[in-house]
C-alpha cells in the first residue's frame, strides 16, 4: 500500500516519493552526490591535487629527483624531456617539482584561509541571526563595512604594512573573506530561526548555546559546505593574484601565482612556463566551482532560495 | 520614494564611519605610526621621519588623531569648538574637507593623484561593464529559453571557465596572443600597455586599440557571472504563475519571454549591477597592472611597491567612500526598477 | 455587446456543442514509469452552461483544464483523446492557432491571483493586454476597455485602480481583476481553476456571485474546478466528480448531491461537518490516502478506501452506468442496485 513519507532534514520537510525507500539526510545526500557525475569528477580532481600537495617531498625525491629550488644554469628553459618531465624554468629549476610544491602553497593557504573565514563568518552569522535585534544590526553593519572596503586594495595595504609570512596570508585574506559567508549564514539562520522546531526546543528550556550549536548550526551545514567549496576557489584566485603582483609569497618559494610573475618576459623562451601554472590554477578553481554547484544541487535541488 | 532614499542614506553613514575607522586603525596600530621606522622607504632619513611624525601629530590621543583625519576636527574648529577634542592645537583639514592625505615620497595630494587616474579607470571599467552586459543578457536569456539543450550546456561551460580563470593569467594569454604572437606572425597586433601610445598616440583609434584587450578581460569576467545569474533569474521568472497567465492569454512565446519574464529578471539583475557599481573603481586593479593601464589600481600598486603608505591609505579610504556611495546608488536604482520595494 | 453575444451563442448551440472532450489521457513521465494524471475522461459542455469539476488534489481536475488550454508543462503531455472546441480538435492544432484561441475564445483564471499577475506592470495594462494581442488594439484603446471591464466586475474607481500595481490590490479585488482580464475579449468559455481557494470566506461568496452574474449576463459557459462541494452546489448546473484521473460520477447538481451513486461522492458529502449533528458524534473522514498515480490499485481505484468494497471491485474496473437523466456513476455496488445509506445502517462508514 502506498505511503506518504515526509522527510525532515535541513531545508525542511518534503514528501518522499511514495513507496521509495528513505535513508536519512546524510546518506541520502551522499547517494545523490554519487549519482552526480560532475560532482564526483570535480571532487576527484581536488582530491588528486590535495594528494599531490601532501606527498610533494616524496615526488621530489622519487619521481623528479629535483628540489623546488635547485638551480641549474646550464639547463634553462628546457622542454619537457626525460630529465625534466615538464621542462625547466629560467634558472634551470624543474617545473614539475615547482608545480607540485606550488600546489602545497596554494592549496595550503587556500584551505587555511577558508577555515579561518568559515570560523569567523559562521559564528557571526549564527549569532546575528539567533539574537536578532541590536546584535543583528551591529554585526550586519560590521559586515557591511568589511564588504564596503575594497578587498584587493586592503590586501595590498596590509601586505605592505605587515610584510607577512606565508602563515599570515590566510589571516589577511580571511579578514575580508569572512563577510559574505556571514551574510549567507545569517540569511539561512533567519529562516531556520522562524521554524517551529526552534520554538519547540526553546519551550523545553534549551539555553542559547545549545540552540545555536546543536540546532541552528547542524541545519546550516549543507549551506556552509557549498559556500566553503565556492569560496575556496575564489581564495585560490586571490592568493594567486597577490603572488603574481609580488605582494604574496615571495620567491624562491614556488606558488602557482608567483611562477607566473615573470612569465611574460620568458614567453619567447618557453611557452610551458606561462601555460602550466595557469592551467593548474584554472583546473583547481573549476573543480571547486563545479563541486560547489554539485553540492548545491545535492542539498537543495529545489533551489528554494536564490 | 524620497523616504526610501533618505532611509538608505541614513544607513550609509555608519558604514562610512566604519570604513574610515578600519583603515585608520590598520594604519595606526599595525605600524605604530604612519611611518613604521621608515625601513621600507630608502628615501626617508630619520630626521625626515621625526619631522613627519610631528607634522602629523602622531603623539596626540588616538581619538583626536582620528577626528582630525576624518575632518571633524576642522569642522569643530570652524565653529570654534576645537577645544572639545583633547590636545588639539594643530588642526588640519581632514577627509570631510577633501584632504585625503599626501604622498610620503613626492608630497602630491592623494586627491590630485586620483584625479589624474580616475577617468582612466572609469573608462576601462565602464566599457567592460557595458560590453559584459551586452554579452550576458542574450547569453543568459538564450540559455534559459533553451534550458538543457546543447546551446545551454555549451554556454554554461564557457561561463564556468570564465569564473575559474585567473584574471591576470587571462590577460597574459591575450597579450601573448594578440600582441606578441600576432606581431611575430605579421598580423595586425594590439598594444599591450598603457591607454595611449607613447609616440603619436591619443587619437580615437589609438585609444580603442589600447582599450580592447583590457576591456575584453573585464567584460568576459562580468559576462560569465551575469549570464549565469540572468539564466537562473529567467528560469525562475519563467516558472512563475504570471507566466502561465500570460500564456493563457494567448501570448506568443517570444513576447512571454522578452516582455513578461525578462522585465522581472532584469529587476534582480539591477541589484547585481548595483553591487558592481562600487567595483567600477576598485575591480580593475589586476588588469591595470598587467596592462600598465594608468588608472587608480595601477597607481595603488606602484605606490605600494614604493612603500608610500599615506598615499595608499588615502586611496583606500577614497575608494571605500565611493563604494558606499555606489551601494547607495544601487539601492536607489533598485527602488526605481521594482515598484514593490518603494514601500518597504 | 452582451445581447449580441448571447444571441450568437444561442444560435451556435443548436448546431454543435461548445466543448466536447473524448477519452482524454494526459500523462507525466517520471523516472520509473508515468503518472496517469487524466486517465480517459469524456464530457461535454454546451454554450452558456456551468459545469463543476470536483475532486481532491491529484484527482486530475486541474490537469484536465490545462490540457484543454494546452498549457501543460513539459514533460507532461496529452497521450491520447480529443478535445473538440466548436468542432475543432484542440489537440491537433498547431501552436500558433492554439495561441489564437487562448485568451480570445477560451479564457482561464487561476487559483492565486497574487502570483498570477505580473508584479512589475500596472493592472490596467495587463487587463487590456488580451485586446492588444487578439484584436490589435493599441495601448490607449485597450486601456479604456480594461477600465470599463474593471468597473463591470465590481471594482470601485476603476480608472484609478487601473494605474496601480497588483500588490496594491486586496485578494478579492485581484481576483476580480483577473476575471476582468479573462473577459475583455468576450470569450464563450471561461475556465476557473480553484478561483476562490486562496481567498477569505466572505470574499469567496462575492467572487462566486460575480461568476454567476457573468454567466447570466454574458452567457459565458463556465467550468468551475474546485475541491469544495459547497462552491459547486451554489453555482453549477452540472457536476463531474473526479478521482484518480477518472470521472466517477456525473450528473446535474441536484442529481449528484441529492442522490449520490458513488461511495466517494457519498463520503465527501458525509464528511461535511453539520451544525445539527450530535456534540459527541465523530467527524466522518475518508479512510486512507490519495492514490499514487504512478502505481494505481487494480480494479476500482477507490476500493482501498471504500467502505463498501466487494471482491469484484478489486478485480474489475467499473464502468459508468446510467441512473436516469444525465446521472451516471462508476461503481459496482450501486450498479447492482446497492444503496450506500441503507448499507451503512448499523455500521460506521470509516
Amino acid at each position: 500500500m502506498a505511503q506518504t513519507i515526509e522527510s525532515a532534514g535541513p531545508g525542511g520537510t518534503r514528501p518522499i516519493g511514495q513507496g521509495r525507500p528513505y535513508y536519512g539526510f546524510w546518506r541520502q545526500s551522499w547517494r545523490s552526490f554519487r549519482a552526480n557525475r560532475i560532482g564526483m569528477i570535480s571532487a576527484a580532481i581536488l582530491i588528486f591535487f590535495m594528494f599531490i600537495a601532501l606527498i610533494a617531498p616524496l615526488i621530489s625525491h622519487f619521481v623528479t629527483h629535483f628540489t623546488a629550488t635547485a638551480q641549474d644554469l646550464n639547463n634553462t628553459f628546457a622542454s619537457p624531456s626525460h630529465q625534466h618531465l615538464l621542462g625547466s624554468d629560467e634558472l634551470g629549476r624543474d617545473t614539475l617539482t615547482r608545480l607540485v610544491y606550488g600546489a602545497r602553497a596554494s592549496l595550503g593557504i587556500g584551505f587555511l584561509t577558508v577555515a579561518i573565514a568559515l570560523t569567523i563568518g559562521v559564528s557571526v552569522g549564527l549569532v546575528a541571526s539567533y539574537f536578532g535585534g541590536i546584535v543583528d544590526d551591529l554585526l550586519m553593519r560590521l559586515v557591511d563595512v568589511v564588504l564596503a572596503t575594497p578587498a584587493i586594495f586592503l590586501y595590498i595595504l596590509m601586505a605592505i604594512l605587515f610584510r607577512p609570512s606565508p602563515i599570515a596570508f590566510p589571516f589577511i585574506i580571511a579578514s575580508v573573506s569572512w563577510a559574505p559567508l556571514a551574510r549567507l549564514v545569517r540569511a539561512e539562520g533567519l529562516t531556520l530561526r522562524s521554524r517551529e522546531f526552534m520554538l519547540a526546543t526553546q519551550s523545553i528550556g534549551a539555553g542559547h548555546a545549545r540552540l545555536i550549536l546543536r540546532h541552528l548550526l547542524p541545519n546550516s551545514i549543507p549551506l556552509v559546505i557549498v559556500a566553503a567549496s565556492l569560496r575556496l576557489g575564489q581564495v585560490i584566485l586571490i592568493e594567486a593574484a597577490l603572488d603574481y603582483l609580488g605582494l604574496g609569497v615571495q620567491p624562491p618559494t614556488p606558488t602557482w601565482g608567483n611562477m607566473l610573475s615573470n612569465a611574460e618576459i620568458y614567453f619567447s623562451h618557453s611557452v610551458w612556463l606561462v601555460v602550466l601554472p595557469g592551467i593548474a590554477i584554472f583546473l583547481t578553481v573549476i573543480a571547486t566551482n563545479l563541486l560547489g554547484n554539485a553540492l548545491r544541487d545535492v542539498f537543495d535541488p529545489w533551489q528554494s532560495k536564490h | 520614494m524620497i523616504r526610501y532614499v533618505a532611509r538608505r542614506l541614513l544607513t550609509s553613514i555608519p558604514v562610512l564611519f566604519g570604513v574610515t575607522l578600519i583603515t585608520f586603525t590598520l594604519m595606526h596600530f599595525t605600524a605604530g605610526s604612519y611611518i613604521p621606522g621608515a625601513t621600507g622607504s630608502p628615501t626617508l632619513t630619520p630626521a625626515d621621519v621625526t619631522r613627519i611624525r610631528d607634522n602629523l601629530g602622531l603623539d596626540r590621543p588616538l581619538v583626536t588623531q582620528y577626528a582630525d583625519w576624518v575632518g571633524i576636527g576642522q569642522a569643530l574648529k570652524s565653529v570654534g569648538l576645537q577645544g572639545v577634542l583633547p590636545d588639539n592645537n594643530n588642526v588640519e583639514p581632514g577627509l570631510l574637507q577633501g584632504d585625503f592625505g599626501r604622498s610620503l615620497i613626492d608630497g602630491q595630494t592623494v586627491l590630485s593623484a586620483i584625479h589624474d587616474r580616475l577617468p582612466n579607470t572609469l573608462e576601462l571599467s565602464v566599457t567592460g561593464l557595458l560590453l559584459g552586459l551586452l554579452i550576458a543578457v542574450p547569453v543568459g536569456v538564450l540559455s534559459a529559453r533553451f534550458r538543457g539543450r546543447w546551446i545551454d550546456q555549451g554556454l554554461t561551460i564557457l561561463s564556468v571557465a570564465g569564473f575559474a580563470i585567473p584574471e591576470f593569467w587571462f590577460c597574459l594569454l591575450l597579450i601573448l596572443l594578440f600582441s606578441v604572437s600576432f606581431h611575430a606572425w605579421g598580423l595586425p597586433w594590439l598594444p599591450a600597455s598603457g591607454a595611449t601610445s607613447a609616440i603619436g598616440g591619443g587619437g580615437l583609434v589609438d585609444r580603442i586599440e589600447h582599450l580592447l584587450m583590457p576591456a575584453a578581460v573585464i567584460a568576459a569576467l562580468y559576462a560569465s557571472q551575469w549570464s549565469r545569474f540572468i539564466r537562473s533569474s529567467m528560469i525562475e521568472a519563467l516558472s512563475q504563475d504570471y507566466i502561465r497567465t500570460a500564456r493563457a492569454k494567448g501570448m506568443k512565446e517570444g513576447r512571454v519571454v522578452y516582455i513578461h519574464a525578462l522585465r522581472n529578471a532584469i529587476v534582480s539583475l539591477i541589484t547585481l549591477i548595483g553591487l558592481e557599481l562600487p567595483d567600477l573603481v576598485s575591480g580593475t586593479l589586476v588588469v591595470e597592472v598587467v596592462f600598465s593601464w594608468p588608472g587608480i589600481g595601477f597607481l595603488t600598486y606602484q605606490k605600494a611597491l614604493a612603500y608610500d603608505y599615506t598615499m595608499v591609505l588615502g586611496i583606500v579610504v577614497f575608494v571605500g567612500v565611493l563604494v558606499v556611495l555606489g551601494n547607495l546608488l544601487a539601492d536607489v536604482l533598485y527602488g526605481i526598477a521594482d515598484p514593490r520595494v518603494r514601500y518597504s | 455587446m452582451a445581447a449580441a453575444l448571447t444571441a450568437e451563442l444561442q444560435n451556435r448551440s443548436l448546431t454543435e456543442r461548445l466543448l466536447e472532450v473524448r477519452n482524454l489521457r494526459t500523462i507525466f513521465p517520471v523516472e520509473d514509469g508515468e503518472v496517469k494524471a487524466v486517465d480517459g475522461i469524456s464530457f461535454h459542455l454546451d454554450a452558456g452552461e456551468t459545469l463543476g469539476i470536483v475532486g481532491e488534489s491529484g484527482s486530475g481536475k486541474s490537469v484536465t483544464a490545462l490540457s484543454i488550454m494546452r498549457l501543460l508543462q513539459s514533460p507532461g503531455r496529452i497521450a491520447s483523446g480529443e478535445i473538440l472546441f466548436r468542432g475543432r480538435d484542440l489537440t491537433k492544432l498547431p501552436l500558433s492557432e492554439m495561441e489564437g484561441i487562448r485568451g480570445e475564445e477560451i479564457a482561464m483564471i487561476f487559483q492565486d491571483p497574487m502570483t498570477s499577475m505580473n508584479p512589475v506592470y500596472k493592472v490596467g495594462w495587463q487587463v487590456g493586454e488580451p485586446l492588444q494581442l487578439h484584436r490589435n488594439m493599441h495601448r490607449g484603446a485597450a486601456h479604456r476597455e480594461a477600465v470599463k471591464m474593471l468597473g463591470r466586475v465590481g471594482i470601485p474607481d476603476p480608472a484609478q485602480r487601473a494605474r496601480m500595481y497588483p500588490h496594491e490590490f486586496s485578494g478579492g479585488m485581484r481576483q476580480r481583476a483577473m476575471i476582468a482580464m479573462a473577459l475583455t475579449t468576450g470569450p464563450p468559455l471561461l475556465i476557473a481553476d480553484e478561483p476562490t481557494t486562496a481567498l477569505d470566506v466572505t470574499i469567496q461568496a462575492q467572487i462566486l456571485e460575480l461568476l454567476r452574474e457573468i454567466n447570466k449576463t454574458f452567457g459565458t459557459a463556465t467550468i468551475l474546478i474546485t475541491h469544495n462541494l459547497g462552491v459547486v452546489a451554489g453555482m453549477c448546473e452540472r457536476v463531474l466528480v473526479m478521482y484518480a484521473g477518472r470521472i466517477v460520477e456525473e450528473g446535474s447538481a441536484d442529481e449528484v448531491f441529492m442522490n449520490p451513486r458513488h461511495p466517494y461522492t457519498w463520503s465527501l458529502l458525509q464528511s461535511i461537518p453539520r451544525l445539527n449533528a450530535d456534540n459527541d458524534a465523530e467527524l466522518k473522514t475518508i479512510a486512507g490516502q490519495p492514490p499514487d498515480l504512478s502505481n494505481l490499485p487494480t480494479g476500482c481505484a477507490f476500493h482501498p478506501r471504500c467502505p463498501f468494497a466487494m471482491e469484484k471491485c478489486v478485480r474489475d474496473d467499473p464502468e459508468l452506468t446510467s441512473f436516469g437523466g444525465m446521472h451516471r456513476a462508476a461503481c459496482w455496488m450501486t450498479a447492482a442496485g446497492g444503496d450506500m445509506d441503507s448499507a451503512t445502517k448499523g455500521r460506521r462508514p470509516s
